[in-house]
């Protein structure tokens, strides 16, 4: 009878030591999501970059968009201009903390629009050419560990803590090694999957780390996606001037 | 009555003289019948049609500024606005719930942008009546909360049927992304741009999509008794809201204001001055009902997210009527009307010129007669009436005659049924040109045309009236 006591005390002392040990490893979340804002943004120097925009539309076809970026973080601010194809070179993109315009150089006209909003055709939203804000923006909401190819990662869902987000829910799939970010699923208010997006490489700058190649899919449309690459990266100082709009209807002199 | 006979006979002594003034006088008057009524239909044409697209005639919105300080379009609770409906003695056909939004619909892989009103059944019976369905039914939609009326165009545009289910990707009123999963109840035939604009699905499932509660809606729209009355049914129902709720000028717009049952923050934004009767007011006015640009109320889920100034929880009350919507028909018509008033006064005025050279023939021919009328007895008063008769008869035939080819012309326009495609849906009356004639105006252009043709013959008449008798008599020609 002693024996089985002691057996069921040490069964359960077993049990409860792997339960506090186990929960002594769990992942700092917020940590991670807060490494994951801080690598991506360039707070205290400049950036630009070349962007290979390739959006594949079912009815439009293949479209190709070469843009070049400048983003200045501390200020909140990001100039994309449009390089390729020729008919819309010169279009542009000035975001100036929530304001975003975009700018038509044959009307000469900027028109307001919202961050959550689609960049031109593509399946990018205006805000993932931006930083980043994982930490203020969501919150975990539970997570499992899994492997995405060779990769052996957590898989976290994420909810948002606000109403402004683009997407309510997201799950991520972060990268247990580097923790970086390699895939998100993300969904609508009514839990519905609506865009898959993959985080293919990454280039590291210092200690800073910028996907060169992403893909977004539209999980609500059959083929439709888009890829983005991107190049040329620079951390040369940028003029203040660039993230204004005189300076875009300047270039289209 | 003597000398109204003789004016009356000797209209008929040069009949083909007679006939071409009058001719002239009638191809005016049809000028301007036909263009008034012309002019005065496409006004009313369009705006039943917009009454109909746009569920009635008068519109109410309330902005709600969120607790993340976003200013959205929702009347939340209504009671205000009812009671107001109520207590200010419109008369009224109907008030009708909607929420608008502009989504795209796709089916496998098409896809296409639509503007669509969320509306409750119970209280669009008018609209369902209307509906003229090509395939699927008026009760498959009605039955289903996830049901979808589409017209022809979309449903072509995505390959889809009655039946089919679809998906809407939306944005909420705060711009998180949304999906909405329908089925298509019914399809509308082809009705142009117009028709294009139609798309219903059900308000409560509407509100769950764009983050909304299921009893609010983005507007209150109240349908009258007489479009007519529009102007004077604002202004009597912004009176008695005005009797709840304090109006606050845009200085005080940052302290919000409280109801009596300090439950809302509530005001009403230079509602006193939005009847459409101002055009700069009711531009003022109309720059906060969404998306008319595109197309209807609506537009506003989708669109940019204005960030709000005012303290979150404060409600802001719009009104706006079916004539700010037509006020750039209005202007069009008015500067159709002014064109055919020209025309009219320069044809008025070569008739006129006509009518006097041609009086001053006349008198000159009847110049004998005259002289054996005078020495007969006939006073001067009646020689000149007999002119002045005379003209005024020809002006009234001639005017009478224009009514008629003008009436003739309109029945057999009327009749012509025109394609309903692009925006001319909008100006047509059941793909009709629809005529509106004012008896008022009729009226008053016979008054005109009368008046004016005697008055183009008192000269010659006045001159008539003044030959002596023996002077008269011993003329020779």
């Amino acid at each position: 009878m002693t024996k089985k006591i002691l057996l069921t005390l040490l069964t359960v002392f077993t049990i409860g030591g792997t339960a506090v040990f186990a929960a002594g490893t769990e992942p700092d979340f917020v940590e991670i999501m807060e490494g994951l804002d801080m690598r991506s943004n360039f707070e205290d120097i400049d950036f630009s970059s070349q962007l290979t925009i390739i959006t594949e539309d079912p009815e439009d076809g293949v479209s190709k968009e070469v843009t070049n970026q400048f983003r200045n973080d501390n200020n909140d601010e990001m100039m994309m201009i449009t390089l390729e194809p020729v008919s819309q070179k010169g279009q542009g993109m000035l975001k100036v903390g929530d304001n975003v315009w975009m700018y038509d150089p044959e009307t000469r006209k900027f028109t307001h629009m919202s961050l959550k909003e689609n960049y031109g055709d593509s399946d990018a939203k205006m805000n993932d050419f931006g930083t980043s804000s994982y930490a203020e923006d969501y919150k975990v909401s539970g997570y499992t560990e899994g492997k995405l190819g060779d990769y052996d990662v957590w898989i976290v869902e994420w909810e948002a803590v606000n109403d402004e987000v683009p997407y309510p829910y997201v799950t991520a799939y972060i990268d247990r090694a580097s923790e970086l970010l390699l895939m998100t699923k993300e969904y609508s208010l009514s839990k519905r999957l609506m865009r898959s997006s993959y985080y293919l490489k990454y280039a590291q700058i210092n200690d800073k780390y910028i996907s060169t190649q992403m893909i977004f899919k539209d999980e609500t449309m059959e083929n439709a996606k888009t890829t983005i690459a991107i190049s040329s990266i620079s951390l040369d100082e940028l003029d203040d001037s660039i993230f204004t709009k005189s300076y875009l209807e300047r270039v289209n002199r | 009555m003597e000398i109204f006979k003789i004016a009356f006979r000797n209209t008929s002594r040069q009949a083909r003289r007679t006939g071409l003034l009058a001719g002239a006088i009638a191809f005016g008057t049809m000028i301007i019948i036909l263009l008034g009524g012309f002019t005065s239909g496409l006004t009313e044409n369009v705006k039943e049609n917009t009454a109909q697209s746009m569920a009635g005639h008068i519109y109410i919105t309330a902005s709600e500024v969120t607790s993340g300080g976003l200013e959205v379009a929702r009347v939340t609770d209504d009671s205000v606005i009812i009671d107001a409906i109520d207590d200010s003695g419109i008369e009224y056909i109907s008030v009708s719930h909607r929420t608008n939004f502009t989504g795209s619909i796709s089916l496998g892989s098409r896809k296409t942008d639509q503007e669509i009103a969320g509306i409750k059944v119970d209280e669009e019976q008018l609209l369902l009546d209307s509906l003229v369905i090509q395939s699927g039914s008026l009760e498959a939609f009605v039955n289903d909360k996830h049901g979808i009326i589409l017209s022809e165009q979309v449903a072509h545009k995505i390959r889809a049927a009655a039946g089919d289910g679809i998906l809407i990707r939306l944005t909420t009123q705060t711009g998180q992304n949304n999906l909405g999963e329908f089925t298509i109840a019914a399809i509308l035939p082809d009705e142009g741009a117009f028709g294009s604009a139609r798309a219903y699905t059900h308000l409560e499932y509407t509100n769950e999509l764009v983050n909304m509660p299921p009893d609010a809606s983005e507007t209150i729209n109240i349908t009258l008794t007489d479009m007519d009355d529009t102007a004077t049914a604002s202004a009597m129902l912004i009176a008695e809201i005005e009797k709840t709720v304090e109006i606050m000028d845009s200085a005080e717009q940052v302290e919000a204001l409280m109801n009596d049952d300090g439950a809302t923050g509530a005001m009403i934004d230079a509602m006193s001055e939005s009847v459409g009767i101002d055009t700069e007011e009711t531009e003022t006015n109309t720059r906060m009902m969404p998306g008319m640009s595109g197309g209807g109320i609506g537009g506003m889920f989708g669109g940019s997210i204005v960030r709000s100034e005012l303290p979150p929880g404060t409600v802001t009350l719009r009104l706006n009527t079916i004539d700010d919507y037509t006020g750039s028909i209005s202007q069009l018509v008015s500067t159709l009307n002014y064109i055919s008033y020209g025309v009219f006064a320069i044809l008025l005025l070569i008739t006129m010129v006509g009518i006097t050279n041609t009086y001053r023939m006349m008198m000159l021919e009847r110049i004998k007669e005259i002289g054996t009328m005078r020495a007969l007895g006939v006073h001067k008063n009646q020689i000149r009436n007999i002119f002045l008769y005379e003209a005024g008869i020809t002006a009234f035939t001639g005017a009478a005659a224009g009514l008629v080819t003008s009436a003739v012309i309109m029945l057999i326009t009327g009749l012509i049924p025109f394609e309903s495609t692009g925006n001319m849906t909008m100006l047509l009356r059941s793909g009709h040109i629809g005529y509106t004639v004012n008896p008022v105006t009729v009226f008053s252009l016979f008054i005109v045309v009368v008046l004016f043709s005697m008055i183009a013959a008192s000269n010659p008449a006045g001159k008539a009236a003044k030959i002596a008798p023996a002077q008269a008599l011993r003329t020779t020609n």
